[in-house]
This record gives C-alpha cells, structure tokens and sequence, in this order.
C-alpha cells in the first residue's frame, strides 16, 4: 500500500514542477494558462494528500476555478487585440519605411522580444533557483517532530468561537491577515474598474445559448444552497466565507457567460454597498469590540462565534460579488446608459 | 474479503479502466469532437461506476445520497460542457475528420 502511495507522491510532484515550467514558459499563452489550470487541479490533490481538505477546496475554488476563469477570459481579450493591432500595424509599417523590406523590421522585432524574454526568465529564474536548496535546508533542518502551536489552537478553539481550527485561526487568531485579504480584493476591483472605464464591458450578451442558459437554471439555485451550506459549516468543518464566496463568483460567472441579465434590482449604488459590505462588517466588529475595552480584533469568547459568523457571511457575500465583477470589467451592474439603450 | 467488498473493487477497478480509456482517446483521436465523444462518455460511466462501487462501503444513506448527488451533477455539467466545446469549435472552424482512403 505504501509503495502506491510513494508511487502517487513522486508523480504529484513531478506533474507539478512539470505543468509549472509549461505554465511559465510556453509562449502560447492559451497552452500556458490551460497548464496552469491543470496545475492548479494537482495543487489541489497535493493539498488533499497533505491532508489539508480546507486548503484543498479553497485551492479548487480559487486557484484552479476563478482564477483559470479570470486568465482565460484575459487570454482571449489580448490575443483578439493582438490579432488586431497586428492586422493593422504590417501596412503602416511598410508605408513609413518605404521601400525598406518588412521582413527585416520583423526578425528585428523577434530578437527583440526573443531576448527582452531572455532577460525575463532569467530575472525570476535566478533567484528560484537560488531559493530551492535553501529552502531545502530549511525544511531538512526542521526536527522531524512538529512543534507548533497545533496543540495550543486546538486547546483554545472554543474560546476562539469555531471548532474548525483553520477558521479559528482565519478569523480570530490572525484575524488581522483576513481583513487585509479583503481589503487586497477590494481594491484590486477599484483598480480594474479606473483601468476598464465603462464601455468595455465583456459580457457574453450575444453568445447567449439556450442550453447553457437551461443549465443556469438548474445549477443557480444550488450554487446558492451549496455557499450557504459551505458558509455555515465552516465554523467546525473544512468550509469558510473565501470558499462561500467562490461558489457565488462562479455563479455570477455563469451567469455573465451565458447572457442572461443581471438582475434589475442590482443597481450600481447597490453594488458598491455589497462590494465593501464585507470589509465595512469586519471593521465594524473588530473596532465595536474596542468599545468593550478590547484590542482591536479581540472578540470576546462568549460572543465570537456570533461574530465570526456575521463576518463570514458579509465577507461571503462581498467577495462573491468582487470576483464576479473582476471578471467582467469591474462592474456587475448595469449603469443607467446602458439601461436606457436597452430600453 | 466478503462479496460486497469484491463487487465494490470490481465496480471501481472498471470505471478507472474506463477512465484510463477515455485519456488515451483524448491522447489519440484524430479531431475535438471526436475527443470530446470519448473523454465525456467514458468519463461519465467511468465516474458512475467508481460512485456505484463506493456505494458498497458507505455506512449511512446520507453519504450515499450525496455521492449519487455528485455523479449526477457531473453528468449534468459534463453533458452542458461537451455541447459547449463543441459549439465553440463549430463557430471556430474546426473541420470534422474524415478518414482518408490513402490512409490505412
């Protein structure tokens, strides 16, 4: 049994290095992020090995699941501009330059990007390279004992208001790292929204597909169920607000694909609220408990499981939304224009 | 081993072959529809008979239910995927094979 399992081991972690040097280095970049994709499954069965089912599912739902999303969707945005700069440029070149040969101007250009690449690689590939044997030597310098604070969390889990250590430890523990994640989301939807401006929406209005549509329909209502689900039991199982979360972006994500319309009551005011509810919720309670002559963040024990949970549930809430409209140019909703147009 | 335990095996034992030929078909098929017939079918069946296997070692009917749950959401989602990948590469100008005389 032990041999399958070293057998499974070894190919995990060569199918990982493997698909990351594709990811990293294939210059088509429809063939890297789809490595990437991939990597991200074996991520998640490394993780499963490891025993860490929390990470494992977030891993699923972020890494492999919205971020591939979100990659592709950009993959297909800057190969369509690509092919059309391309299209465009090739004339003017050839007229600026007269009778000079193109084909020079292109071999120029190639080795011009052929050693701007060199230059990249070699940039990240250095110091990992450095990096790896002295990692390797920390990790080999460990005791083979773990002797973490696994027995002190799980002492105090209670108090901590979620039997489910890695949400103990998320919320309340190192509540601090959390905030500043949702903060980090919030603002990388803030910077999309000033970069994309409001007319370059990429929504899939025209695709729309009567069978994906039907599909929709059958799936959203359990999507809906399952974040819930997800949400809740993560105070004493694998499960939590990033994972709820996830599974509404990728609601939100289906939705955006198949072209059906978002929903008339989401307005744009509406939008944003729901787009800080999460932060504004958590540094409502992390300051109101400063009322009651607290640290900043200090839930008291009697009370944090009722915290915890409102804070996972607007969390949920606001990083569903962030993620759904980071993937289609920052907003979700309509703006008042274009509703007029469609009037 | 007791008989359900080697029906369970069994049952699992085959729908990972169905898996492993569902890959070589990916592997091997000459266009994408053709891929996509054989990874979602053996997929599907393959999945279906790992879940009736592990249906042989489950000890509450809630996991049971859950695990049918699964199968049959994958169904749904791999059968809306095909069609999907398909259209694509309809709408993209992916030829279909045809197997050519010179060919053997």
């Amino acid at each position: 049994m032990s041999a399958a399992l070293w057998v499974l081991d070894i190919l995990l972690c060569g199918s990982l290095v493997w698909l990351g040097c594709q990811a990293l280095l294939l210059p088509d970049l429809y063939r890297a992020t789809a490595s990437f994709i991939v990597f991200g499954v074996m991520v998640v069965l490394t993780w499963a090995r490891l025993q860490a089912p929390d990470l494992a599912l977030a891993e699923a739902a972020i890494g492999a699941g919205i971020t591939g999303a979100l990659l592709l969707s950009i993959v297909a945005v800057v190969s369509n501009t690509q092919a059309a700069t391309a299209g465009a440029a090739q004339p003017e070149h050839g007229a600026e330059r007269g009778t000079s040969p193109s084909i020079r101007n292109v071999a120029e250009c190639a080795d011009r990007r052929g050693k701007q690449w060199c230059w990249n690689h070699a940039l990240i590939g250095v110091p990992i390279v450095l990096l790896v044997p002295i990692l390797g030597v920390a990790i080999l310098s460990l005791p083979a004992e773990a002797v973490g604070l696994a027995d002190s969390t799980r002492e105090h889990s209670v108090r901590a208001g979620a039997t489910n250590l890695v949400t103990a430890v998320l919320l309340n523990y190192r509540s601090y790292d959390t905030l500043l994640e949702i903060a980090v989301l919030l603002v990388a939807v803030l910077a999309e929204r000033s970069l994309v401006g409001e007319s370059n929406r990429s929504g899939g209005e025209d695709e729309s597909f009567a069978l994906l549509r039907g599909f929709v329909r059958v799936v959203a209502p359990l999507m809906v169920v399952m974040a819930g689900y997800v949400l809740w039991v993560g105070s004493y199982e694998p499960g939590g607000a990033f994972q709820a979360g996830c599974l509404l972006a990728s609601l939100g994500v289906l939705l955006g694909l198949s072209g059906l319309h978002t929903p008339h009551w989401l307005r744009p005011k509406l939008e944003d609220c729901l787009l800080v509810l999460g932060l504004a919720v958590f540094l409502l309670v992390g300051t109101g408990v400063m009322l009651l002559r607290r640290n900043f963040l200090e839930y008291p024990p009697e009370a944090a499981k009722t915290l915890i949970l409102w804070i996972e549930a607007a969390g949920a809430i606001s990083i569903g939304v962030i993620l759904a409209a980071l993937f289609v140019g920052g907003r979700l909703a309509d703006s008042p224009r274009r509703e007029e147009r469609r009037c | 081993m007791t008989v359900l335990e080697t029906v369970s095996l069994l049952l699992i034992f085959v729908g990972g072959c169905f898996f492993i030929i569902g890959s070589i078909g990916m592997l091997r098929f000459p266009d994408a529809y053709c891929r996509l017939h054989a990874t979602t079918k053996a997929d599907n069946v393959g999945l279906g008979l790992v879940v009736g296997g592990l249906l042989f070692q489950v000890d509450s009917a809630w996991t049971a239910g859950k695990l049918v749950v699964i199968w049959l959401l994958m169904i749904l989602s791999a059968a809306t995927a095909c069609q999907l990948i398909a259209r694509a590469a309809r709408q993209s100008g992916v030829q279909l094979w045809e197997k050519r005389s010179d060919e053997s």
